[in-house]
């Protein structure tokens, strides 16, 4: 009986099965229209198409409708739908968030198949200057765009700038960074809290690793991890990892593994990676000191896990001011779309009002300075014990220096710390982990040379 | 004994075989013919992902025969295959020894069990032998230093003999139940009348077990052999989700998967990481037939 | 004395499933147990019993992706599939088992070879060719390959040889049996345990398939179980709790369709190996 049932159910999965694979060949599943074949881009847009010509040929922008289609590899982006849709009340917008770890594995089969590509999508840090050379973002201070900048801090539009200088992306959001270290532990060992003077007594890589052996004696470590410094060393520069096809080691690099040596064969930090389980939990114990992160690190790390220890916290200067990380956004050449596009854009990289308002609910630190400026005029955060992260922000993002980062960065950089790591650990010397390095870079990126 | 004569007097209604192993080969070379060419294709290109296709010629392979990370990464995947797959076809023997011979409470409740770890989707299980280990205190460091077993906690993602290990562990833990349904599954199609014959012989349960049920359930222990090393030679999740995806400690968990995915995602040589594909695939091949053949033999020699 | 070592034996082998069942289920009870705890409790403690922060969890994964959704979306692609598996790996086996043709060896090659192929990087190929066929954004590149299962037709080939005898095709030939109905009420039914045991397999393989769903599917009311518990993973690790949740969610129904089956594969051990 029940083997009957199986074998009916079979049969049925034949039946099934052939119809299916007689109608692959043209088969239109209902979901993806094939309206937008004409139009070179995305066999998925639901946009109206009747709709969307319309509003091409109006020059008046709140009459804008259709439907945008967005990529993005994390879910910041559409924090700014609601608010979009309010001023465009006839545009939907559908954000696509595709996991950060495989943004660009689906990303890359889907720009060089030449059909499906969203209106707009993102690019991390790690390979937004491989998107921003790859001619796929539209030109944003040509025609219909004139991006004006002029608002922006000079950092997140010079990430934008492909090597010819064309403006390629925008974003939302700027990184700069901080030290962030504890209150309490601040006023036992150093005498005080205050941010200004902390910051004069970290305020070069031999008077940090001073502050940690201070810091060691009363049995606290100094670093959540080494590798978190780097953050802060690639701001300390003065080339990027590659200038004319060719590695550059930069002497603050080589100086960096030393620091890192120095740290862990004195234990002045935990000893463990980014992200692992103890490395988070050192929010909330009684022995670490600080975190060297840009201001998402306080954004994911220390606010949400702060609990005993709110207000416990301070934002002040290292050894240099620093920049890291950061999501940028650009729009597909070959977009129906542009015009949506442009005004989403628009809306979430470069008008200030919806940045503020952004900056207001989120905490998180904007693109923008005349928003940065006035969130920075607002009440201080409680885990920080009142003090304002944009006011610090903002000192440290008039400091920056120039943008160092390149299409190689993401692989060099985690090939760097691995070096790094075993140097520190004692596995290798420092020439057979730069050699390593060295291998490991010409490997990846055979056309670049390496000596 | 039995599958040669069934292999010698197979029915000879030939156009019939063609038309029962069709649809296979309509469905291969509708959804599969394709990615394969075109990988070949960019094997012979370089390619960043989005700007022009280049051809390079055999450039791409001449560097692979050079490519020393491509060694090691197969040395890497196939020790950490041969360390779970030994102990994997043991633990799944001797289970269904037990389980066929000895009348064990529960035994389909034990059996429902040991499949659990093969639920979890590797990469999950990856993140979370990560989360037991790493640190010093991490609750492995934290168990092991209570109950006496370490002195002081262990860098256990800093020994490349640990991780490696490790991976073979999991591995292991996820599909020592697999492979022990696969083995009574094949001993199910074995007659029960030859093990009352044997036992009438005077055999013992043991000598029934090695002599009779093992020989008979060749076909079966030959498919999880060839299907362990093709799968255990792609190995990907487990090790990419247990350290940083590039290998670490020192490489010694980067399986060739891995060095392709990350030349070709990471990396931005898709050109390259599809020459890596193609070589991986010819290695897989070779093993493939070297175990097969060991296999046969062996079932000739039997006789 | 014979009595008392055997009851010693048997002890052994308790002992032996027992400690084998603590190594399967340990870490599988902590996935099930981080479900109720928050991210920070989970990256910071060794979690042995249930925690509080199950709604919240659950309100978290809800924010970011409607996993019940998901769960549809999957089970509608690993059923299909998993159907297919079942009838045309049998189907394409009992071809190679039993009949003779002019290039079979090379024609099994091919399934063989079909099985060593790495995914990683022909994943962009098969994007193209899906774009071609426009079939992005559906569900078909994920179900008929169902029909063309290297491993279940290999593992099938395997059972069909040793189980069927070829006399028994052959008499039914007298009778005068289409060879359709020879496979599908002969053939079949016979080795019904094994398919049972593959669709298994299947079912869990397809399950959990990740890259091919990532890469076809854009439109996120489609996206299936592991692409959004990697959604919610994303970078950090506020999300842990709800990842955990979504993992003991997505396991669920897998052990369901197990508990199912395994009944079928006992029944076929139970008439073949009882003593």
């Amino acid at each position: 009986m029940k083997k009957r049932m199986i074998a009916l159910l079979m049969m049925s999965a034949l039946v099934f099965g052939t119809g299916g694979c007689g109608g692959t060949g043209e088969m239109p599943e209902p979901a993806s229209p094939e309206q937008g074949s004409d139009s070179s881009a995305d066999g998925q847009t639901e946009a109206d198409p009747e709709n969307t010509g319309e509003g091409e040929t109006e020059a008046d922008r709140s009459v804008l409708s259709g439907t945008l289609e967005v990529w993005s590899s994390g879910e910041e982006l559409g924090r700014f739908v609601e608010g979009f849709q309010a001023a465009y009340p006839d545009v939907t917008v559908n954000i696509t968030v595709v996991p950060n770890e495989d943004f660009v594995a689906k990303l890359t089969p889907t720009l060089a198949g030449g059909q499906g590509a969203p209106d707009v999508f993102t690019g991390e840090s790690d390979y937004v200057k491989y998107l921003v050379e790859s001619g796929f973002w539209d030109d944003l201070e040509g025609a219909p765009y004139h991006a004006d900048t002029s608002d922006m801090w000079e950092y997140v539009a010079s990430v934008g700038r492909d090597s010819g200088g064309t403006l390629r992306a925008l974003s939302w959001q700027a990184s700069p960074g901080s030290v962030m270290y504890r209150r309490d532990m601040a006023r036992d060992v150093l005498g005080t809290d205050d941010p200004e003077k902390v910051a004069e007594m970290i305020n070069s890589d031999e008077a940090m690793l001073d502050v940690a052996a201070r810091l060691k004696e009363k049995g606290i470590k100094m670093f959540a991890s080494w590798q978190d410094i780097l953050n802060m060393q690639f701001s300390n520069r003065s080339n990027p990892w590659v200038a004319d096809n060719r590695l550059v080691i930069d002497e603050s690099m080589l100086s960096f593994m030393d620091m890192a040596k120095t740290i862990t064969e004195n234990g002045y930090d935990l000893g463990v990676d980014p992200w692992a389980p103890e490395w988070s939990a050192a929010v909330e114990s009684d022995d670490t000191f600080c975190y060297v992160l840009p201001s998402w690190g306080y954004q994911f790390v220390v606010k949400p896990s702060a609990d005993t220890t709110k207000g416990e916290w301070a934002m002040c200067q290292g050894a240099v001011p620093y920049v890291k990380g950061g999501t940028w956004v650009g729009i597909y050449k070959d977009s129906p779309n542009k015009d949506l596009a442009w005004a989403f854009m628009e809306y979430c990289c470069l008008n200030s009002e919806a940045q503020k308002a952004y900056g207001a609910e989120y905490g998180e630190y904007v693109s923008l300075k005349s928003a940065d400026k006035a969130l920075a005029e607002q009440d201080g955060e409680e885990v920080l014990g009142g003090q304002n992260p944009f006011a610090f922000y903002n000192s440290q993002m008039e400091k920056l220096p120039a943008d160092l980062m390149t299409a190689y960065d993401g692989t060099i950089n985690n090939a760097f710390l691995s070096a790094a790591k075993d140097y520190a650990t004692g596995v290798k010397s420092k020439e057979e982990a730069l050699d390593a390095f060295k291998a490991d870079v010409a490997n990846a990126y055979p056309e670049i040379t390496v000596e | 004994m039995r599958q040669r004569k069934g292999r010698r007097h197979t029915v000879s209604k030939s156009r019939y075989g063609y038309f029962f192993i069709a649809p296979f080969f309509i469905v291969f070379a509708i959804f599969s013919l394709y990615p394969i060419l075109y990988t070949i294709f960019l094997s012979f290109q370089s390619w960043d992902g989005l700007g022009p296709v280049n051809s390079v010629g055999v450039k791409n392979y001449e560097r692979l025969l050079k490519d020393e990370v491509f060694y090691q990464s197969l040395w890497n995947t196939f020790r950490m295959w041969m360390m779970n797959f030994i102990p994997q076809i043991l633990t799944a023997l001797v289970l269904s020894a037990v389980f066929t011979f000895h009348r064990i409470r529960g035994m389909r409740f034990f059996r429902a069990a040991f499949y659990l770890p093969n639920l979890i989707t590797a990469a999950s299980v990856g993140l979370l032998f990560n989360l037991l280990f790493d640190g010093d205190k991490s609750a492995m460091n934290h168990i092991l230093t209570k109950i006496g077993l370490l002195e002081e906690p262990f860098a256990f993602f800093n020994s490349m003999v640990f991780a490696s290990g490790l991976v073979s562990y999991i591995q292991w833990w996820m599909w020592f139940g697999y492979t022990t349904v696969i083995v009574m599954a094949g001993i199910t199609t074995v007659d029960s009348g030859i093990y009352d014959a044997a036992m009438v012989d005077g055999a013992t349960r043991t000598q029934t077990y090695v002599k009779i049920t093992l020989p008979m359930i060749r076909p079966t222990l030959i498919y999880l052999s060839i299907t362990s090393i093709i799968g255990g030679m792609q190995l990907f999740d487990v090790p990419a989700t247990l350290t940083n995806s590039l290998g670490d400690p020192r490489k010694s968990i980067l399986t060739t998967a891995m060095y392709l995915y990350n030349q070709g995602f990471r990396n931005h040589n898709y050109g390259y990481a599809s020459t890596v594909s193609a070589g991986l695939f010819v290695i897989i091949a070779i093993l493939s037939a070297l175990c097969m053949s060991a296999l046969q033999k062996k079932e000739r020699e039997g006789q | 004395m014979t009595k008392m070592s055997r009851r010693f034996f048997k002890g052994m082998i308790y002992a032996f499933l027992i400690f084998l069942l603590m190594l399967s289920v340990v870490p599988f009870y902590l996935v099930m147990i981080n479900a109720s705890h928050s991210s920070f409790d989970i990256v910071t403690k060794l979690n042995l019993w249930l925690g509080d922060a199950l709604a919240e969890n659950y309100r978290t994964m809800q924010t970011h992706v409607n996993i019940w959704r998901g769960f549809a979306n999957s089970l509608l692609i690993s059923a299909s599939y998993t159907l297919l598996t079942g009838y045309f790996g049998a189907f394409v086996a009992y071809g190679f088992a039993k009949f003779d043709f002019r290039g079979k060896k090379m024609l099994y090659g091919i399934v063989l070879a079909s099985m060593m192929i790495p995914s990683q990087v022909s994943i962009i190929g098969f994007y193209q060719l899906n774009l071609k066929l426009h079939l992005l954004n559906t569900y078909w590149p994920f179900i008929l390959p169902g029909i063309a299962s290297a491993s279940t037709v290999f593992f099938m080939r395997g059972i069909i040889t040793q189980s069927i005898p070829d006399s028994m095709i052959e008499a039914a030939r007298v009778e005068g049996c289409g060879e359709l109905r020879i496979f599908n009420r002969l053939v079949y039914p016979c080795v019904l345990p094994g398919i049972v045991t593959m669709c298994i397999f299947n079912f869990v393989a397809s399950w959990n398939s990740y890259i091919g769903p990532l890469i076809i599917v854009s439109d996120s009311r489609k996206y299936t179980m592991p692409v959004m518990i990697s959604m919610i993973k994303g970078l950090y690790l506020t999300n842990y709790g709800a990842m955990y949740l979504a993992i003991a969610i997505s396991v669920v129904p897998i052990i369901i369709v197990f508990c199912i089956l395994s009944k079928y594969i006992v029944n076929g051990m139970t008439a073949g190996a009882d003593k």
